[in-house]
């Protein structure tokens, strides 16, 4: 019984460790900005309590001589960028998959491949930042160089509201192809029976009806996975490019909503508001991923 | 209860070793000398300055080190996320765009008496007291006032053919010359742009537009006036041509850095440029007056001040510093520096600031602070939004193509807005 007791204090000790930093560096802090989004504060002096003011503010509409407009016009627009950003995950998604296919063949270096291709993973974000701002650069970066190579002008890049989007997607497709997604796609690959693909094959079946039959079949729960988690961290990230790379800009068109609420928060010192933007932002992740699990995950396993 | 022998020689004799220890580490040595925290931005060369400075005070004032936090960028959030952990330096510098809001907060502390006595001696300019004076009182002593020149490199135009103006250029006279010193239109020209974007405030002070009818106690929006619709279609028409530097290329290569590479001909700065120019470009460069506008040759000016923080524990020290450092002895080590231009009267006016070069035309900092050619840029609380709005606006005709009449139209509802917040408040 006493050494059931010492055990059971044991155990209590080591969780407490991490209990501890949970409480006070997640949960006290989440709880915390749940409560400030309540409040007006502008960091210097005492939140003062604002009631649903910031959630109207941020969410409300009111009515002018040309009509109903957003009390916060800001926040659909950033919300907007945030969202199309997110088009470029289906297209991330497809390059993985493609790359993690080729190099599940036996190939020659194979292993060498895999680490080139996952190398800009494991890169520091804000140098790969950098360096696609000098590619991008409209008088002597390396894709107007090549572009001009072959008679074509190339669009600024990143000083363009109609192209700033696409390149941002763009490098997001370099930086991601090959990253987590394909060794997801890569282990799944690897753990579907080969016997069903020679049963296939000596059904008479060729390479695309055996993807479609097996391989694509097969990888649907790590699909799922990588989809589900692609969404959420899409809608909470563009932070990092958007701060080495534009600044939001031009005319706002690089600020996602993760953007917006570090400039509400750390440059107009906005705090009450920028945490009622936060939790607008967690319901949406939360709710985009009930639905997602609701009506796409029904019967997944990963 | 019974301890066993080794907790009984914890409890009374190491524990209180222990405590022994801590205290007189936590002690002041009598004779110590007292650390202030001083915090400034700027480039290594402004560094030096500031450093040279603090070495001057140190010499006099044996007691008192001062140790820089330069702080590189994004200067006022990391000072305010240092208020906001009580941590913030003894002395900083401020801008006047931070001025207002951390004044209005209590952050810094009231030094109208060490204003007092400095200016006993020489009296400030009335742009940098205008800067800084609150109400009858300081919350930062005045120590650079920035007004607004064109800095302009005179081989590139010597080499195009384009004769200096004495007086400075019109803007209607410096349209034509641009052409003739931008790559795209001129393959000859040895600079790849004419000129970097000159600031939104300054143009819009060039055009006589007022976008408040009281800039300090605003009751009415005045921006739909045909002097501002005048303004933001010149910086449109300027932004098209082709002659100035894209937006993407001025933020990635950095402004003072594509003018010191003889990479465009014309950038707007103030005297702070300068030790990043001195001896270190190819070509022969000045100053010349900021171009005139139909409301003549009208430049910004800001300013920034030495402020003592609200919750130093050492406030009589760094009143010595701030005294030291804001006093004409200070001021004249600083303009040493070639950074500032002092916000003493007769200092400014003072041959032993007249004859520093560069740049040759020193005077056109000071030109720039006579009255009728000076507008105060305004940042009183609340006033960040209002800057805010402008640029959207202008993003608004140069990115999104919106008529300049429309955008203005949008301008004007989005100031009523915002005057009503204010009014509110």
């Amino acid at each position: 019984m006493k050494a059931r007791r010492r055990e059971a204090w044991a155990a209590i000790g080591f969780l407490l460790a991490n209990f501890i930093g949970f409480v006070a560096f997640t949960l006290w802090p989440v709880l915390s900005s749940l409560l400030l989004s309540f409040t007006s504060w502008d960091l210097l002096t005492p939140p003062r309590w604002a009631g649903l003011g910031n959630f109207i503010d941020l969410l409300g509409f009111h009515h002018s001589p040309e009509g109903w407009k957003a009390n916060d016009p800001d926040f659909w627009k950033y919300l907007g960028n945030t969202v199309f950003l997110l088009m470029g995950l289906p297209l991330n998604m497809a390059g993985s998959l493609g790359l993690a296919v080729l190099l599940n063949q036996k190939l020659r270096f194979t292993y060498v491949y895999r680490l080139v291709f996952f190398l800009p993973s494991v890169l520091a974000g804000v140098a790969i930042f950098y360096l696609w701002k000098w590619i991008y650069n409209p008088d002597y970066g390396l894709l107007n160089g090549l572009l001009a190579s072959i008679g074509l002008a190339g669009p600024q890049w990143l000083g363009d509201v109609n192209w700033s989007k696409p390149a941002l997607m763009l490098m997001s497709f370099w930086l991601h192809v090959g990253g987590q997604s394909m060794i997801l796609y890569l282990a799944a690959l690897q753990s579907i029976s080969p016997e069903l693909y020679e049963a296939a094959e000596i059904d008479g079946a060729g390479p695309w009806p055996r993807f479609w039959a097996i391989t694509w079949p097969g990888l649907a729960p790590v699909t799922f996975f990588i989809f589900v988690m692609g969404i959420i961290h899409g809608l909470q990230g563009g932070f990092e490019a958007a701060y080495v790379m534009t600044g939001g800009g031009p005319d706002g068109s690089t600020t996602t909503i993760g953007y917006y609420i570090y400039t509400k928060a750390y440059s107009q010192f906005q705090m009450g508001y920028a945490a009622a933007v936060a939790w607008v932002l967690f319901v949406l992740v939360l709710g985009i991923t009930l639905v997602n699990w609701r009506f796409g995950g029904r019967n997944m396993t990963v | 209860m019974t301890f066993p022998c080794h907790w009984r020689f914890t409890l009374t004799w190491f524990f209180p070793f222990c405590l022994a220890l801590l205290v007189g580490g936590c002690t002041r040595p009598p004779g110590a000398q007292t650390e202030l925290l001083y915090s400034t931005w700027g480039s290594v060369e402004q560094q030096k300055v500031e450093k040279a400075i603090a070495a001057e005070f140190e010499r006099s004032n044996p007691d008192i080190r001062i140790r820089l936090l330069p702080i590189g960028q994004r200067y006022s959030e990391k000072i305010q996320a240092m208020m906001v952990g009580k941590v913030a330096p003894d002395l900083m510098m401020v801008d006047i765009t931070q001025y207002d809001e951390w004044a209005s907060r209590g952050t810094l502390k009231d030094v109208t008496d060490i204003v007092g006595k400095l200016t006993e001696e020489d009296e400030f300019l009335p742009v940098p007291r205008r800067c800084f004076e609150r109400n009858g009182r300081f919350y930062a002593v005045p120590v650079n006032v920035h007004g607004f020149a064109m800095y302009c490199n005179l081989g590139a135009l010597r080499e195009v053919g384009i004769p200096v103006p004495t007086g400075g250029w019109t803007w209607d006279q410096l349209l034509p010359s641009l052409a003739r010193l931008t790559k795209k239109t001129n393959p000859r020209s040895p600079t790849d742009y004419a000129m970097l974007m000159p600031p939104i405030d300054a143009l819009l002070a060039a055009f006589e537009s007022h976008l408040l009818d009281n800039p300090e106690n605003p009751t009415r929006v005045t921006a739909d006036q045909p002097e501002t619709i005048a303004a933001f279609d010149f910086y449109k028409s300027l932004y098209k041509s082709g002659y100035v530097v894209p937006a993407d290329v001025a933020s990635d290569q950095g402004t003072f850095q594509l003018f010191r590479d003889g990479r465009v001909a014309f950038f707007f700065s103030g005297r702070w440029s300068t030790p990043e120019l001195a001896g270190k470009t190819k070509f022969a460069w000045d100053v010349l007056p900021f171009p005139a506008g139909p409301a003549g040759s009208v430049t910004m000016h800001g300013g920034t001040g030495l402020a003592i923080s609200g919750r130093t524990r050492h406030p009589r020290e760094a009143e010595r510093f701030l005294e030291f450092y804001a006093s004409p002895q200070g001021a004249a080590l600083a303009m040493q520096g070639f950074r500032s231009v002092p916000v003493y009267k007769a200092l400014s006016q003072s041959e032993e600031f007249l004859n520093l070069t560069p740049p040759a035309s020193l005077t056109r900092f000071t030109d720039t602070m006579k009255s009728g050619a000076s507008r105060i840029q305004l940042y009183a609380p609340g006033y960040a939004e209002l800057n805010q709005l402008s640029m959207r606006c202008l993003h608004r005709i140069v990115y999104r193509d919106v008529p300049v009449t429309r955008s203005v139209q949008v301008l004007q509802q989005d100031l009523e807005r915002w005057l009503q917040k204010r009014s509110a408040k």
